[in-house]
């Protein structure tokens, strides 16, 4: 983030790279950066996060916690968790093999136990790795739209009642459905991401050190478009329109209208120059 | 992709609000067939029950020391695996259903179908090739507290579910809570069930709108668990296995019995059918000579 628009120049600059390509991938990534501000406002990890939380909220829990499934290595990964515990195992790792995490995991059956305290092992899943013994435990799976199992989303010790009960199960299994949209979402974007990058790397028939120096000079050059005054100005214009949008379609119409008149005052009477400067 | 209309939690057709009574239709009612037609005195000896889970612990106190049979199915890369040796729980959850049934039919033979284990390969594949285990070897009913959402597995298990019906074996699957199709509690060949908030096992009804078709105790039931401990759970996975007691001790005393005849008696017997009959002829006599 700390790349000045110098950068810019010096992959513009770079012999290998085709200067159309370099202006090309400029406009790409300056407009997928005002879309996705646009699209999506807040990052995925917070809308997570959020999630949790009102899940917590709404089925009165000090603890809650959303496990990924490692497919590959047969893990449970503590990825969002909220309470006491959260800074405690956040992102640390449990072997799927056991405990009611896992067991949901594998089951796809979502449960509840009422007394887990008196039988620490059944419990251990969150136990082991937090110190924290809950009382009762609220576990259901988090199954993509396409079947795929992504992982349990766990709330302890409910407060108010004795137990969880059936209704806060079909509750959490609500906000179990969102998460996996959630989930999905940010999965598809690192494969995007990962698609990019060998893109990237097999534009040209350029040795392997040369292409993996392209692909680091494309980050930089991504970190330094982030960088750029121009763009934050950008990216403050597409919070402004996300904003605007949030109040209703016809407010964003009215938003669309009223910039689609002054860009046409604008080409009217500037140079090129000001509208590049603008997005750059 | 899941339904794009909302699927209702399954459950909640067995809330007092919303449970409807069925009208019985004689002799098919509760004047002609009673609870001690049905399975009294039956301790289901002699019926094999498949509980396709996790595995049985057998010398839990619940389960009293005897499994009549065991195969434990996992996949690697050179495709599936059955081991017959016998096998520990992995999670305590195929103990609870076993330990459920037991309390129920406690002379039945029961084989642990282990197909929940540490890892997820070819998990769908496993679990079918569980059901599949099961139809091949003679059991007499199964109880499936586990499924699958996966569309690929549509077809597999749809063929699969056929089989049992036409062989005679019931198919007692847990149903889920969950927007979106779960294999193969959804067909209309098993007996699909979801829990009701009564905890007398012996109580079940009949759901008028399936596809769940029957609801049985699974809302803070203890059950017996790892480490010959009991927990209290709530979950459809403890459901199903009351109506898979009640199958095999109704197969113990009436065992040539086809699927839709299972769900005939069971749907006469259940806690909200009203009987319509005043007739006192009734198929007792009839059928106890068989």
């Amino acid at each position: 983030m700390s790349r000045t628009p110098d950068d810019v120049d010096a992959v513009d600059r770079y012999p290998a790279v085709d200067a159309r390509f370099v202006a090309d991938l400029r406009a790409a990534l300056i407009t997928a950066r005002a879309a996705d501000m646009l699209s999506a406002p807040p990052p995925d990890d917070l809308l997570l996060d959020r999630l949790i939380r009102a899940a917590a909220h709404a089925i009165p829990s000090p603890e809650g916690a959303l496990f990924l499934l490692d497919h590959d290595r047969n893990l449970l990964i503590f990825d969002t968790v909220v309470g006491s515990t959260a800074e405690k195992v956040k992102g640390l790792t449990m072997p799927l093999g056991h405990g009611i995490a896992g067991l949901v995991a594998v089951s796809r059956q979502p449960i509840a136990v009422a007394n887990a305290q008196e039988h620490p092992r059944h419990a251990r899943d969150i136990a082991a790795q937090s110190g924290y013994f809950p009382t009762t435990i609220l576990a259901v799976p988090v199954i993509a739209p396409d079947g795929t199992m992504l992982g349990v989303l766990e709330l302890l010790d409910r407060q108010r009642q004795p137990t969880y009960s059936l209704d806060d199960l079909n509750l959490l299994t609500a906000f179990a459905e969102l998460a996996a949209l959630l989930v999905a979402q940010r999965q598809q974007r690192g494969v995007m991401a990962a698609l990019l990058g060998q893109a990237l790397a097999s534009l040209t028939g350029l040795p392997p050190e040369t292409r993996q120096s392209m692909v680091a000079r494309s980050d930089a050059f991504l970190a330094s478009v982030e960088a750029n005054p121009g763009t934050r100005r950008t990216v403050e214009l597409a919070t402004l329109v996300a904003a605007i949008s949030e109040r209703g379609p016809t407010e964003l119409q009215a938003c669309i209208g009223v910039l689609e008149v002054f860009a046409d005052y604008v080409r009217s009477v500037q140079t090129p120059e000001f509208g590049m400067e603008l997005l750059t | 992709m899941s339904s794009a209309v909302p699927r209702p939690a399954w459950s909640e057709a067995f809330t007092p609000d919303v449970l409807t009574p069925l009208p019985g239709f004689p002799p098919l009612d509760k004047h002609g067939i009673t609870r001690e037609w049905a399975w009294g005195g039956s301790t289901g000896a002699g019926v094999k029950v498949a509980v396709i889970d996790s595995g049985i612990d057998a010398d839990h106190p619940a389960i009293g020391g005897h499994i009549s049979g065991y195969v434990s199915i996992r996949q690697d890369s050179d495709g599936l695996i059955m081991d017959s040796t016998p096998h520990r729980d992995q999670f305590g959850h195929g103990t609870a259903c076993a330990g459920i049934i037991r309390s129920l039919a406690p002379e039945c033979e029961l084989f642990s179908v282990q197909v929940l284990g540490p890892t997820l390969t070819g998990s769908s594949a496993v679990f079918a090739a569980g059901v599949r285990w099961a139809i091949e070897h003679g059991m007499d009913v199964c109880n499936l507290s586990l499924g699958t959402s996966r569309r690929e597995f549509f077809g597999v298990f749809h063929e699969l579910t056929d089989l049992a019906y036409f062989r005679r074996l019931p198919l007692v699957c847990a149903a889920n809570n969950v927007a979106g199709a779960s294999y193969p509690s959804l067909y209309g060949v098993v007996l699909s069930v979801a829990a009701h908030d009564g905890t007398d096992p012996e109580q079940f009804y009949a759901n008028p709108l399936p596809p769940v078709e029957f609801g049985a105790p699974g809302i803070d039931i203890p059950v017996p668990w790892l480490d010959d401990s009991e927990i209290t759970v709530t979950g459809n996975s403890f459901a199903a296995p009351h109506i898979t007691g009640h199958v095999a001790r109704l197969l113990g005393k009436h065992p040539h019995l086809t699927v839709f005849e299972v769900k005939t008696i069971l749907r006469a017997l259940a806690d909200n059918a009203v009987p319509q009959s005043t007739d006192e002829q009734s198929i007792t006599n009839t059928s106890d000579t068989r």
